[in-house]
């Protein structure tokens, strides 16, 4: 009898041993497999960013382009035909002077639009310009159309924003403006850039249509083309800022992005 | 007696949610099925003859190498490794051939085939083994509890090397004392409860399982 209950007792402490080992092996298993996961969606964020970063990147070489063409050939052909008027005010009539003084000043106009377009799009003057300096100059010229009105508030003392970052935070803020000029069928947009201790806020509001936050598929699609939205989660996330979006069907639209000191 | 119900209960319920998940099933799970129901068939005659007071050895015989047959195929589909699973298929004609030969010149159709068993169980580990090596490896398996091969394997295990404890040792009982012979067979007997246990668990996973992690299962 005593070898029955040895054998017994053996068997049993084996098969213990047996559940322990599996046990352990479980639960390792998935620590590794958590790992794994984490290791994955560190370089699925990393190859994304670097992605976002080339598109970023090839696009600002694109506007540079763009701008620096309108800047040194638009730019001069159009001074040229407005020296050439210039120089026939004395040899025509009455008539026609009046005619060639609009001309100029339609010259003069189209010159200082592409002037501002060069600006706006040219990266090297962005980043050289305070955050406050570039949205109040974005919202002047669209001021300037007449068909829409702009204000601008700076709450705070402006803190140096890093160039890459605040040619980010522009561009966000350009894409968000173009989508209110673009789908939100709004007569006023407000911008307010808020610095504190802690921290930078933008909020760009219009009073517009707005839309249903509950069915955000249309939403994208009507507020950007489906990938502006997108567009602009990605770009605030690459300089660790919190982006939102709330809005209301006829409340209007606000885009809200908050990035922390750290990131400034 | 009882512990004769609870095993056929045990199996039966195996074998019914087998039957009604069949088509659902992946291969691996479709031939585990199969190998329950020789299994149940071959234990049905073997208790009847049982009751009717005959010896019963000789099914064993017949039985083991079938039942390493397709569990070794179970696990020639689940494992991939082409160096594995060619390991698995290669046994197969070794193993039946090794077992015929136990059984002609060792262990007669009238005696307990423990050898048999034994390098069945000691094969049937390594496959569980190596299908452990393999998951550890690829971390394919998002959650092992909620993987039904997980358990089938684990049932193994337990079973496999439990039983090759119970069997090498079960023969030289026989011989020896029936009290302690008794007590290893119902070591065996709780053994099966906890092979058939969690291949309940397996088939029961299996049908719980969304069509978009059988989706995930097919990548």
């Amino acid at each position: 009898m005593p070898d029955v209950v040895l054998i017994v007792a053996v068997g049993t402490a084996l098969l213990l041993l047996l559940g322990m080992f599996i046990t352990f092996m479980t639960l390792t298993y998935q620590k590794k497999r958590l790992l794994h996961q984490q290791e994955v969606t560190e370089l699925v964020d990393s190859y994304q960013k670097e992605m976002l970063k080339a598109q970023l990147e090839m696009q600002e070489q694109t506007f540079l382009s763009i701008s620096q063409e309108i800047h040194d050939n638009v730019g001069q052909v159009l001074s040229l035909a407005r020296l050439n008027i210039s120089t026939l005010e004395n040899t025509i009539t009455q008539a026609g002077a009046s005619k060639l003084a609009t001309s100029k000043e339609l010259i003069d106009q189209a010159i200082q639009d592409l002037r501002d377009l060069s600006k706006r799009l040219n990266s090297k003057y962005v980043t050289q310009q305070p955050l406050s300096a570039l949205l109040k100059f974005q919202l002047e010229l669209i001021g300037k159309t007449g068909v829409i009105d702009t204000s601008f508030d700076l709450i705070g003392q402006e803190l140096p924003v890093a160039p890459d970052k605040k040619l980010i935070l522009f561009r966000i803020a350009q894409e968000a403006i173009n989508n209110i000029l673009r789908h939100a069928q709004a007569d006023a947009i407000a911008v307010r850039v808020s610095f504190r201790a802690d921290g930078m806020t933008l909020n760009i509001s219009d009073n517009g249509r707005g839309f249903d936050q509950a069915d955000p598929a249309p939403a994208l699609l009507h507020m950007a083309g489906g990938t502006g939205i997108t567009n602009m989660h990605s770009r605030a996330a690459m300089i660790g800022a919190k982006f939102s979006i709330e809005s209301t069907p006829g409340a209007g639209t606000l885009v809200h992005l908050e990035l922390p000191i750290r990131f400034i | 007696m009882w512990e004769l119900y609870v095993h056929f209960s045990l199996l039966a319920l195996n074998l019914a949610v087998w039957l009604v998940l069949y088509k659902k099933l992946d291969s691996p799970f479709r031939l585990l099925g199969w190998t329950l129901l020789l299994t149940a068939l071959f234990e049905a005659y073997a208790a009847y003859l049982l009751l009717n007071k005959t010896r019963n050895l000789h099914l064993y015989h017949l039985l083991t190498p079938l039942q390493y047959v397709l569990y070794s195929l179970v696990f020639y589909k689940v494992l991939e490794g082409t160096i594995y699973r060619r390991a698995v298929i290669l046994t197969i004609p070794a193993y039946l051939l090794v077992s015929g030969i136990i059984t002609f010149f060792f262990q007669g159709l009238s005696e307990y085939n423990s050898y048999a068993l034994s390098l069945k169980n000691v094969l049937l580990t390594l496959w569980v083994l190596l299908y452990y090596r393999e998951i550890f490896t690829s971390l394919k398996v998002v959650e092992l509890t909620k993987d039904a091969m997980f358990w089938t394997s684990t049932g193994l295990l337990f079973y496999s090397l439990g039983s090759f404890f119970v069997d090498g040792l079960m023969h030289y009982m026989l011989g020896k004392s029936f009290e302690m012979a008794n007590a290893f067979f119902y070591i065996s007997i709780f053994l099966g409860y906890l092979l058939h246990g969690t291949f309940l668990i397996a088939f029961l996973l299996e049908w719980k399982k969304t069509p978009y992690a059988l989706e995930r299962a097919k990548l």
